[in-house]
Formats: C-alpha cells, structure tokens, sequence
C-alpha cells in the first residue's frame, strides 16, 4: 500500500528536476549568448570609439598650413620630427583621456609612448589615410591601440 | 487527500516554473532588443566613421594625385603621353616646327591624369565601395576668401572712366555731400551738371542718373541700376552694364590717389577685365569679403549682375574696345538669352574664342585661362555614391570631393602658349640678331652661328615661373649665312615644390619640357 503513495510523488519529483534542468541549461546557455554579445558589443563600441579618436586627430591641423592628417601621410619625406610626436602624443592623449598610446602600421610602430605598467593593449582602433603618390601604396593603414588614464 | 498532494505540489511548482520563464524570457528579450539596439548602433557608428575616414582623406588623394599628374604631364611636354602623330625632338614633343604649332591641350591632359591617379586611390581603399571618379575640374583661384566690398578712395585723382576702351573722363568718390546733395561715386562732369547724380554706398552701388549727358554716366536716364563694384590691388573696379550702350561693356577703375599721372593702367584693351567669367581673376587677386563671401560667392554676385541668374556663367563677353560694334555678348544655348543689344546665341559644342558652349547651356571654362593667382581649385565628381553595408546597416555618402593646392599650372601654360604658339618668340630672336648685326648671305658663318645662339639662350622669370630657353642645334643656310633654323629646347618650371614619385616620393618641381624648331625665314627647313 505505501509503494502506491511514493511512485506520483517520485515521478512528479523527477519531472520537476528534469524541467528545472532543461530550463537550467537553456538558461545557462542563452546567459553564455548574451554574455558574448555583451562582450563583442563592447569591443565594438571601443573600436568605435578609438576609431573616432583617430579620426579626431586626423581632423586637426598641426599649424596653420600643415594639417595633423598630413603629418603622418608625409612622414616618409617630411619627416617625423620630435615636434610632430610631441603634437601627436598631447593630442591623442587629450582627445581620448589616454595613458598611453601605439600606432602602428601593418610592417612597424610608428609612434609609442610608454605606461605606467607594461604596454598599451586595452582599446584598439585603425584608420587608414592617402599617402603622397607611389603606385605601390597608395593607402596606408594604421592601428592605434592605447590604455584610458585609471581613476 | 492522498491523492491531492503530489498533484498539488507539481501545481505550484509548474506554476513557479512558469512564472520565473516569463520572467526570465521577459528580461533577456527585453535585453535582446537593447542589444540588437546598440548592435545596430555600432553599425551606424562604424559605417560613419568609415564614411569620415573616407571623406577625410579624399581631398588629400585629389591633392597628390594632381601634383603627380602636373609633374608626368610636364615632363613629357604637355601630354600624358606623347600621340605618335606629334613632331618630336631629342624624345620631347615639338610644340612648334616653323609655321605649325602642335599645342597640347596640356591642362586638359593634366586633368584627365589627375583622374587617372585618383581613380587609382579609389581602387586601393578596400574597406569601403568607392565609385570611379568620372571628371575632375582645375579652376584658377580659390582658398581664400575674398573681399568683396567697395572701399571707396577717399579721393580719385586720377581715375578714369572707360567707355568702349576710351577714357572719357575721371570719376572722383567723396563721402561727403556736395552742395547740390549729391554723394558717393561721381563722374566729374555729372556732378557739375546733374544734381540728379549721386551714388549710394554699398557693396552693390546703386547709381540713379538723372538728366546727366547719358555718353558720360554708368547708367541710363532716370532708372536704377545695379553695379557691381570690387576692389583688387588697391584699385577699385566699378562694372556696370544697361543703357543707354547695352551692348558695351562699361568698367570704371578708380584708381587711389598717388598712383601716377596716369592713373590705373588698365589693361582693358583686353577686353578680359570686363569678362563675366573673369571677374574670378579679378575677384582672385587678393581681396576678402567683409562678410566672408568666397570667390564662389564673387561669381555669383557678377553672374547675376550680368546674366541674372546666379547659378550660370551664361554670357560670355568679348569686347573689342577698338571696334564697339564688334563688342557682343555671347549667349550660350538652352540658358537664359538676355534681352541686350548685341547678343548672340551659340550652339553647343561651338565655341567662341577658347570657350566652348556646353551641352547644359554653361560655357566650358578654356584651359587658357589667365590665372592671377597661384593657387587653384581641384574638384573630382563622380555619379556614383560611396557606399558601406553590413547586415544591420547601409550607408551611402557623396564621393564629390575638392581641394585648394597651390600651383602655377596655368602660368605654365600661359608662358608657353603666349612666347611659342601664339607668337614666335624665336624666329623675333633671330630676325633681330640677324638684322641688328647686319648679316648678310656672306656674314661669317661660325659668327652668325654663335650671336643666335647666345641671343636666344636666356632665362628670365615670372613670379614662381622659371623658364629657360636652350638652342641645342642651329642650321644655316648653304650660301646664305642670314639664314638660320634652331631647335631649341624649352624648360618652364614652376618653382614650387610639388610631393611626386619619380622612383622616390620626394619634393620636386614640375618642369614642362618640349621643343620649338624656328627659323627667321619658314621656307627654310632643314631641321
């Protein structure tokens, strides 16, 4: 008589675990999704944003006649005077609240500066500019890859 | 009861289940939309900063892309590259061989290689579909902003008042007012017999003139005229157009006071001053507006004035100040025809002078332009539209991009064609020489040989233009020593440095390089 009573019980029991860990699991699952978008949506905006920081340099004009844009698209036969990095450096470093800074084309560094620990990798951002005329690169592409100031 | 409890808990406990789903599903869709909002978001902001980076840097590929263009088309002497139906000399085109001239269109060619580099640029840029460029423009002037406004000298001494390239007399500006009321712009006589006259001023001088002696005034009887009024190199320039001659082109230059007996030396014997389309030139020199109107803004002000309507260069105005009849304006066809004496249609595709009359009714600016200035426009349009897509979004920009360069491109070009096609600067040489030593069929050869050639080898310059003119062979006549025939090499630089790859991407001066083969009497051509 008392089997009768344990086997709902035990069944309804078991049913209860074996719904609770189907929902668990597409629970978990679908948190794990969002987790990964909510990563890549970041890493995206913070593209984005240093994309927009390079951009914003880009913009600027190093004097009255020579534009920031200029400064690195004519760097090969210019040069890239310690006034030009000096120029670089204060701007990036205002227009992002950056630390530290890299950039670098897809062959060296063009220009550092250094951290307080190790190397700029947090953000990461690229842009891409006309050089002056040579058939064999017309455009050049930069990564600027920085750490924002702790507070 | 025994029953009841195992279904009951399973109850509350679906219940519970359900409920907590509900909750759950409810946030992370809530959350889902969020982050498919700000997914979609960063595709705006991407595709924008894609877009800027793009619309950045375009006026910069324009820039060098013109710079390489002017350097290649130069060094092979006009052409982008040299027809096989041209004379050639030592490898470089020969402009002209005695009574033929073989003109490049050189700006033409400078244009089309500039199109040419910049579609190259285009094409490197692989994150984002950039149309072919399909025109590229070079315009004199540009980059500043110009004044327009009229600064009134405070006395005319010694300016004058053009009527069909005749000075008819002086114009005189006085701020105050003259004993019959009158102020402002007077033309000398008007004021003694025309109480009517005065003048209001503007940026725009309105003139009403009563019952001045119309041959004398801006404007005909008892109607308000507008005249357009500039000032360039501290002479200010007052045009104005109506009655009673419709059909002649009136210009004041008023000239500041101490420049001379003479006043302004106006070269309006050109008939170029009075040009609508010129008024860029003028407008070019140096002046700014008070208000900050851009050259653009100059071109429209005198179109209007000139053909009422601001968005076209529709007259085209070829004065001939020796003969008035002769003075016409052009008009080209599908624009608005003017209701003026001496008015002309042209078709499209004709041409009046360099202009050429296009297809949109707009005249086609010539590649002879006089260009005051060393600075010019460089403009690039295309019908397509730059374009970025990703699954979220599509953007699109206009590629149309333009810049300001400094460049002598057009006193290059003036040089050349002024000294070697339109005259010839070189048989001038030797026929002097010839004529100034008196050399005869039995002169010294050698001496002949020798004065013509040092008399054609010089160098001179104009403004950032260098030019150098070279004999490399000279010919003489068999029993005539007074005749002689030269190749001469031509070298006209423009001083300022230009970024061009000639094997290294490096500063250097465009140098336009061909050949004139001349001779003091045509029908001897050994050359």
């Amino acid at each position: 008589m008392a089997m009768k009573g344990f086997l709902p019980l035990t069944l309804t029991l078991l049913s209860i675990i074996a719904t609770a860990t189907m929902i668990a699991t597409i629970l978990l699952v679908s948190l794990f999704f969002e987790y990964h978008l909510h990563i890549n949506l970041k890493f995206e905006y913070d593209k984005s944003y240093s994309d927009l920081l390079m951009l914003s340099f880009l913009r600027l004009q190093y004097n009255s006649t020579y534009p920031g844009y200029k400064v690195l698209a004519e760097r090969d036969v210019n040069g890239f005077t310690q006034e030009m990095k000096d120029f670089l450096k204060k701007k990036v470093e205002l227009l992002g609240d950056v630390e530290c800074f890299r950039i670098a084309n897809s062959s060296m560094i063009i220009f550092s500066t250094s951290c307080s620990s190790g190397e700029p990798y947090e953000y990461t951002g690229g842009a891409f500019i006309f050089k002056p005329y040579n058939p064999d690169s017309l455009v050049e592409e930069f990564t600027l890859t920085y750490n924002k100031v702790k507070r | 009861m025994k029953g009841i409890g195992p279904v009951a808990i399973a109850l509350v406990v679906a219940f519970f289940l359900v409920g907590l789903v509900g909750l759950i599903g409810h946030t992370m869709f809530g959350a889902t939309v969020e982050r498919s909002i700000s997914a979609q978001e960063i595709e705006v902001i991407r595709a924008v900063n894609k877009l800027e980076m793009v619309k950045i840097g375009l006026p910069y590929a324009l820039e060098y892309s013109f710079q390489q263009a002017f350097y290649d088309v130069s060094k092979n002497g006009g052409y982008y590259s040299i027809p096989v139906d041209i004379p050639t000399y030592n490898n470089l085109p020969v402009w002209r061989k005695y009574d033929k001239t073989y003109q490049p269109d050189y700006v033409a060619n400078t244009i089309q290689a500039t199109l040419n580099n910049l579609n190259k640029y285009v094409s490197q840029v692989k994150t984002l579909n950039i149309p072919h460029y399909t025109g590229v423009d070079i315009l004199c002037g540009g980059g500043i902003l110009y004044q327009y406004e009229f600064n009134p000298p405070e006395t005319c001494y010694y300016s004058r008042l053009t009527l069909r390239g005749e000075r008819i007399g002086d114009i005189a500006y006085s701020d105050e007012c003259g004993p019959y009321g009158f102020c402002g712009l007077m033309r000398g006589g008007c004021s003694f017999y025309s109480p009517a006259c005065f003048g209001k001023k503007s940026d725009t001088v309105q003139y009403n003139v009563g019952w001045c002696y119309d041959e004398y005034y801006l404007s005909g009887d008892s109607e308000s005229y507008k005249v357009t009024a500039a000032e360039v190199n501290n002479r200010a320039y007052i045009w104005a157009s109506g009655e009673p001659y419709s059909d002649a082109s009136w210009a004041i230059e008023c000239c500041f006071p101490g420049t001379g007996a003479e006043g302004c030396n106006s070269d309006s014997t050109e008939g170029q001053r009075f040009h609508a389309n010129n008024v860029f030139s003028l407008a070019n020199k140096d002046k700014i507006d008070l208000d900050g109107a851009s050259s653009e803004d100059v071109v429209k002000k005198f179109n209007l004035a000139w053909c009422g309507n601001k968005d076209r260069n529709c007259l085209l105005c070829h004065v001939d100040v020796k003969d008035a009849s002769k003075t016409k304006w052009y008009v080209c066809e599908g624009s608005w025809v003017p209701e003026k004496y001496g008015v002309a249609v042209v078709k499209a595709g004709e041409r009046v002078g360099s202009f050429e009359c296009g297809y949109d009714g707009q005249w086609i600016q010539p590649t002879n332009v006089f260009c005051p200035v060393d600075t010019v426009t460089l403009k690039a349009t295309s019908s397509g539209l730059i374009s970025i897509e990703s699954e979220l979004y599509k953007a699109y920009e206009n590629p149309n991009t333009s810049q300001v360069v400094k460049s002598n491109l057009f006193n290059v070009f003036r040089i050349a064609r002024e000294r070697f096609v339109e005259e010839d600067t070189i048989k001038s040489t030797i026929e002097n020489v010839i004529s100034t030593n008196e050399f005869t069929c039995e002169s010294d050869n050698s001496t002949v040989r020798s004065r013509v050639s040092s008399a054609i080898t010089s160098r001179f310059s104009d403004g950032n233009v260098y030019v150098q003119i070279t004999p490399v062979r000279v010919a003489i006549k068999p029993d005539c020593n007074s005749t002689v025939a030269v190749a001469v090499e031509v070298k006209i630089k423009d001083n300022l440095p230009y970024l061009v790859y000639d094997g290294t991407t490096a500063y250097r001066n465009p140098e336009l390089r061909f050949y004139v083969i001349s001779s003091n009497d045509y029908s001897f051509q050994p050359i």
